[in-house]
C-alpha cells in the first residue's frame, strides 16, 4: 500500500500544477500526501498509553491557543496602558506621583497588578524642557499554562518602551 | 483506530492554529507597535518644528526640515529600540527588524502659521506560517499625518 502511495505520488509530481512554483521547491502536495501516510499508520493504535498521550496531547494545545490569544490581549492592554501613561508625562514633562497613581488605576482596572502582571522600568524622573525626549519602559509577563499537565509552564515577556517629547515650558527656578 | 486517525489530524490542525495565531499576534504587535513609534514620533517632529519657527523668518528652512528631520528619528530609534541607517533610509535591529523599518517619506511643510508632518514608513514581518500561505503579503505600510491646529489653544 505505501509503495502504491509512492508510486501515485511521483507520477502526480510528473504533471504540471500550479503547486510547483520552482522546478527544485518540494511540491505541497507531496508533502501533504507524506503527512497523511503517517497520520494513517495506526501502528501501536491498540496500545493505551499512545491513545492517552495524543488526547493529552490534543488537548494541551487547544488550551495553548486559547492561551496565545490571551497573551496577545494582555500585551495589547499593557501597550495601550503605557501609550496613555506617556501621553500623561508628555504634558507634565516626567513621570511623576500623579501619573503613576493614574498608571496604577488603569492597570486595575484591567486586572492587572503592578509587581506581578507588569512590571516598571527606567522612566523619566526629572521634569524635562520643552522638546526634551521623556521615556517609559514597561515590562509585562505571561504565564503560558498550556503545558502544565507535563510540568512546564512558560513565563512569556514582553517589554514595551514609549519615547516622546515634553510639552512643558520650565521656567528654570 | 479511526479515533486516533482523528486525534492525530486534531492535533496536527492545532498546531497548524498555534503557529497560525502566534504569525497574528506577531503582525499585530509589529503593527501596533510601529504605528505608535510613528505616532509618537511625528508628535515630537511637529513640536520641534513649531518651536523652531523662528528659522524660517530668517531663510533657513533647510536647517529646520533637518532639525525636524533628526528629533523624528531619535524618538523612533529610541522607541523602537533600532539604530537608523542613513544609506538604506531604514531602522534596524537584531530582533523584530532585521529586515528594516524602511522610512518610506517624510515631509514637513506649513499650513499657513501651523506646521505639519507627514510620514510613512513600511516594514517586513518574518512570520513561520502565515507568510508562507499569503506570499508578499507580510509588509506592514503606515501612514502619518499630523499637523497642529489645538496647540495655541492649550497654551492659554
Amino acid at each position: 500500500m505505501l509503495r502504491t502511495a509512492v508510486i501515485t505520488v511521483w507520477e502526480v509530481n510528473q504533471r504540471p500544477s500550479r503547486l510547483f512554483k520552482k522546478a527544485d521547491a518540494k511540491p505541497l502536495f507531496m508533502v501533504l500526501k507524506k503527512l497523511l501516510i503517517k497520520l494513517k499508520c495506526s501502528r501501536g493504535a491498540a496500545d493505551l498509553v499512545t491513545l492517552t498521550f495524543v488526547s493529552w496531547l490534543t488537548i494541551m494545545l487547544a488550551v495553548a491557543g486559547i492561551d496565545i490569544f490571551f497573551m496577545a490581549s494582555r500585551f495589547m492592554t499593557v501597550n495601550n496602558i503605557a501609550q496613555k501613561t506617556l501621553d500623561a508625562m508628555k504634558y507634565e514633562g516626567y513621570y511623576s506621583e500623579a501619573i503613576h497613581d493614574g498608571f496604577n488605576s488603569l492597570l486595575e482596572l484591567h486586572g492587572l497588578k503592578l509587581g506581578r502582571d507588569v512590571f516598571l522600568g527606567e522612566r523619566t524622573l526629572e521634569p524635562k524642557q520643552r522638546g526634551e525626549v521623556v521615556q517609559l519602559t514597561v515590562r509585562a509577563v505571561y504565564p503560558l499554562q498550556g503545558f502544565r499537565p507535563i510540568g512546564y509552564t512558560f513565563e512569556v515577556p514582553w517589554v514595551v518602551r514609549k519615547t516622546g517629547v515634553s510639552y512643558q515650558f520650565g521656567r528654570g527656578d | 483506530m479511526a479515533l486516533l486517525f482523528l486525534k492525530k489530524i486534531g492535533a496536527v490542525m492545532l498546531l497548524a492554529l498555534i503557529i497560525i495565531a502566534s504569525d497574528f499576534a506577531v503582525v499585530y504587535g509589529v503593527n501596533a507597535k510601529v504605528s505608535e513609534a510613528l505616532n509618537n514620533a511625528v508628535d515630537a517632529a511637529i513640536i520641534e518644528n513649531l518651536d523652531n519657527a523662528a528659522l524660517t523668518y530668517q531663510g533657513m528652512d533647510e536647517i529646520l526640515k533637518e532639525l525636524v528631520r533628526q528629533k523624528f528619528i531619535r524618538v523612533m530609534e529610541e522607541e523602537l529600540g533600532a539604530g537608523y541607517s542613513p544609506a538604506k533610509n531604514a531602522f534596524y535591529n537584531n530582533v523584530f527588524y532585521r529586515h528594516g523599518i524602511k522610512l518610506n517619506e517624510f515631509r514637513t511643510d506649513w499650513y499657513g502659521e501651523f506646521p505639519k508632518v507627514y510620514a510613512s514608513v513600511s516594514v517586513k514581518v518574518d512570520t513561520a506560517l502565515l507568510g508562507k500561505l499569503m506570499p508578499g503579503r507580510a509588509e506592514v505600510k503606515i501612514n502619518n499625518f499630523d499637523s497642529l491646529y489645538w496647540q495655541w489653544a492649550y497654551l492659554q
